[in-house]
């Protein structure tokens, strides 16, 4: 493989609560021990240059993230793959590298599963409050926007629909394609839990896992 | 990982700091392994994981394939809080196991404002805080670094100290710890057999009698320990252990690079750095072992910096050579190189092409003292013209931000003498008028910042009898200082007078000093080195409350022939060599360096001959 790839990884276990900046950082160091030959910017100072879909936020697991950048020279797949397994944190697994078929920036939504593991409450009583939430016309509430200090309200209500909820033994599985991405209204699975956790008014653990991404026409990202 | 554990990291700050799993940390079978040492670092995981002696350590012990080395910081205050609440005990990032499984547990002592750290780390961890109160020959709480200097104050929590260099007697240790559990003998014969051991100070085993004036009366030893505890050193650093890689971490740390050592000690003898005295003889590596090693750090880290560290590295004799020698590898590697600090006239266009010292928007320099009596005084031989010509030529390298640190409050200081930092500041900036290249000056003006550390008197030196300035001295200094600054390109920062007097009280503090430290884990208090955690007031408190008068160790001027606290330990620099830099300091007569003349300190003849050194 030569020029543009895409390298597939998982971030799970511990390695969730690091943030993407520092994620960021040791990946620069996993791809610098790999010795691949890759691409540098051409700036004073030189960097090696890759670019990450979307950021995972801190405690998120992602079981199909991916990460862009150019080699140099032509290496194959195999090689690829064993050079950037030679130095991983626990939780860290680089298990597919593809040429991109889509641009970066056409990703549109994020698909998600989470557990909410209600601590103070049986998984019916959350499911059932759940059920509440969903009969009611709109779910408003104040978002944060980039703007330094702003807010505007947002109907939650079009992305709860949309969500597959189940009860468990343990709690209740959400699963989820919600809009992310660069230029688009980006909604959070974060949003989703504090609406389900302050309607509920229980206290409420979450796991939450990024499995995939979409492009605008839902087509798995590729 | 544990439930309990992975809910409250959702609620802390920078949850990574505790969560291990970091690349090259090291991961044992428990069933394999027969000695487990857990080494604490009493400060955040920032902090502690860019201590390169933790790393020199846990690189060594998990060298043994039976012995496991973990690693264990002091969490923050919002995860200790949540670690209290749910009942989880301070636990080794590695295996998650708590410190109580632990045969040994050690801690490295940097600084004095971290004892409240040990003791609450003991806590968390739910081990007894005092060595009597722990009787079984398990959890044997053990302590090291440069604290162990006078551990008086420490000394009721410690089971056993290291002395100096610990990369051969901790192991010493460990293997005795081995061999003492198979034959089935008690903790107390473990310590009595390891005080037998060069470089092991047991604290249990020394008497202290006071005379009714507070101060110490006599050092005791018995069940056979030495009178004198002895330091122990690594003659010969290319063949001393040293990390073949780092465990690197998922967060940002303070320092964050391939860290280097190329020698230990350091010519310099500067008369209040304890550094400078405790770590003679001076030994340098060879500039292909240094080489080598860097390479295999960042071969296994993918860290693109290299400090060379040191405690004065453009001291290193063959720092040209040296460099040269890494550059014939790190530049295809796209690696730099960094020096920790610069000496004022270790300084030139020629090293700055071939390192990459701080960015090119500031430059920092520590002429210590603002006169050159002062300097004289406290031995620090840097001139101001030697500054003047550091300074025209960093100002023709394009730099235009000059730092420079001093300290107030040294034995003998006078108002001119604060005075004279200010005017020194001054002289820089108008330097900068005078020789600044016309291009340089176009990019803006100059600015010079002062910073003042109060002066810290610490055991090992010769100010090691002065008194420390009150605290309302020291402020008052601050003030005129301030005062003293006129030009707008000149600024100011001081650090505060209150963590230095506790600073100093704990420095030179005898036994006494173990109820305080006691007393202030019940009430709450750790984190002295942070601004948002310390309160001099909360101290002074219990200092009130237990009618122990702090002064009596900060501000008291000792006799020459008062028996100190730490008398009983033995860094090689004779008493005598002390007392006689300490008198040249009243007279201002300075000392050469070691490199241009042997000043007799006594190092030699204590620990014999060394490799890569400047002693006759």
């Amino acid at each position: 493989m030569n020029g543009d790839i895409r390298l597939w990884f998982r971030k799970t276990g511990p390695l969730r609560f690091t943030s993407h900046l520092d994620f960021m950082r040791y990946f620069g160091r996993v791809l610098k021990l790999s010795k691949l030959p890759v691409w540098y910017t051409q700036g004073f100072n030189q960097r090696m240059y890759f670019a990450f879909g979307q950021p995972l936020s801190l405690g998120m697991s992602g079981r199909r993230e991916f990460c862009d950048l150019t080699l140099t020279q032509d290496v194959s797949r195999g090689e690829i793959l064993s050079s950037l397994r030679k130095y991983n944190a626990q939780g860290f697994e680089v298990y597919d590298v593809t040429v991109p078929e889509m641009k970066l920036g056409e990703v549109a939504f994020g698909e998600y599963e989470a557990l909410y593991l209600p601590q103070n409450a049986s998984p019916q009583e959350l499911f059932g409050k759940i059920r509440d939430i969903l009969s009611l016309p709109e779910y408003l509430i104040q978002k944060k926007t980039k703007a330094r200090g702003g807010f505007k309200t947002l109907d939650l209500m079009p992305y709860l629909a949309t969500i597959e909820f189940s009860e468990t033994p343990e709690g209740v599985r959400a699963h989820m394609i919600l809009p992310c991405g660069s230029g688009r209204e980006n909604v959070s699975p974060k949003l989703i839990f504090e609406a389900i956790r302050d309607f509920s008014g229980y206290s409420i653990f979450q796991q939450i896992e990024r499995i995939g991404f979409y492009d605008a026409e839902k087509e798995s990202f590729r | 990982m544990d439930k309990r554990l992975e809910k409250i990291l959702y609620e802390v700050e920078k949850p990574a700091r505790y969560i291990g799993g970091e690349p090259n940390s090291i991961l044992k079978n428990k069933a394999d392994v027969s000695v487990r040492f857990a080494f604490c670092f009493p400060d955040l995981y920032e902090i502690g994981m860019s201590h390169l002696g933790i790393k020199i350590f846990y690189g060594a012990f998990n060298a043994r394939p039976d012995y496991w080395c973990e690693r264990v910081y002091a969490p923050w205050i919002d995860m200790e809080e949540k670690m209290r609440e749910n009942g989880i005990p301070l636990y080794a990032l590695e295996s998650g196991d708590p410190l109580t499984e632990f045969d040994f547990i050690g801690f490295t002592l940097q600084y004095e404002l971290s004892y409240s750290n040990v003791l609450n780390m003991l806590d968390l961890g739910g081990i007894p805080l005092k060595s009597a109160d722990r009787k079984e020959l398990f959890n044997i709480v053990v302590a090291g670094g440069p604290c162990a200097a006078n551990a008086e104050p420490i000394a009721d929590f410690i089971d056993l100290f290291f002395i100096g260099e610990g990369e051969e007697v901790d192991l010493e240790v460990m293997d005795l710890y081995k061999a003492c559990r198979a034959e089935g003998v008690s903790k107390a014969e473990f310590l009595r057999r390891a005080a037998q051991i060069q470089g092991v100070y047991v604290p249990s085993l020394y008497e202290i009698s006071y005379n009714a004036d507070g101060t110490v009366a006599a050092v005791t030893p018995k069940d056979g320990a030495p009178a004198k505890i002895k330091k122990r050193i690594m003659p010969d650093m290319d063949a001393s252990y040293y990390p073949e890689t780092f465990v690197t971490p998922l967060i940002e740390i303070v320092h964050d690079r391939a860290v280097e050592e190329v020698f230990r000690g350091c010519i310099r003898g500067c008369r209040f750095c304890q550094a400078g005295f405790m770590n003679r003889p001076v030994r340098e590596k060879s500039p292909e072992v240094i080489s080598a090693q860097c390479r295999s750090i960042c071969e296994t880290t993918g860290y693109d910096e290299i400090s060379l560290s040191s405690l004065s590295t453009s001291d290193y004799s063959k720092l040209d050579e040296l460099l040269d020698l890494l550059h014939t590898w790190t530049d295809a590697e796209k690696i730099s190189i960094s020096l920790p600090s610069l000496r004022v006239d270790g300084f030139s266009a020629a090293l700055t092409e071939k390192i990459k010292s701080v960015r090119k928007g500031g430059l920092t320099f520590a002429p210590e003292a603002g006169t050159q009596r002062m300097r004289d005084v406290i031995n620090k031989d840097v001139t101001e013209p030697q500054l003047r010509k550091t300074v025209d030529i960093a100002f023709a390298e394009g730099w235009n931000k000059i730092k420079l640190y001093f300290m107030i409050g040294l034995p003998t200081e006078t108002y001119e003498d604060v005075a004279g930092i200010a005017e020194l500041a001054q002289m820089v900036a108008d330097e900068y008028d005078l020789h600044a290249p016309q291009n340089v000056r176009a990019r803006g003006n100059v600015t010079v910042t002062i910073s003042t550390a109060s002066f810290v008197p610490k055991p090992f030196t010769p100010f090691q009898w002065e008194p420390q300035d009150p605290i309302e001295t020291l402020k008052d200094k601050q003030m005129f200082l301030a005062k003293n600054v006129r030009s707008r390109r000149v600024r100011y920062n001081w650090h505060d007078a209150d963590t230095s007097f506790l600073e100093a009280v704990f420095a030179r503090g005898d036994r006494k000093l173990g109820a305080v430290l006691l007393e202030a884990q019940k009430r709450g208090i750790r984190f002295d080195g942070w601004e948002q955690c310390f309160s001099l007031e909360r101290w002074l408190e219990i200092f009130r409350d237990l009618s122990i008068d702090p002064a009596f160790y900060a501000n008291r001027r000792r006799n020459f022939d008062e028996v100190l606290p730490w008398d009983h330990i033995d860094y090689g620099v004779s008493k005598s060599f002390l007392r006689r830099e300490c008198e040249k300091a009243y007279r201002a007569e300075i000392t050469a360096n070691c490199r241009e003349q042997c000043a007799g300190c006594g190092i030699i003849a204590s620990c014999g001959k060394v490799k890569g050194g400047v002693c006759p």
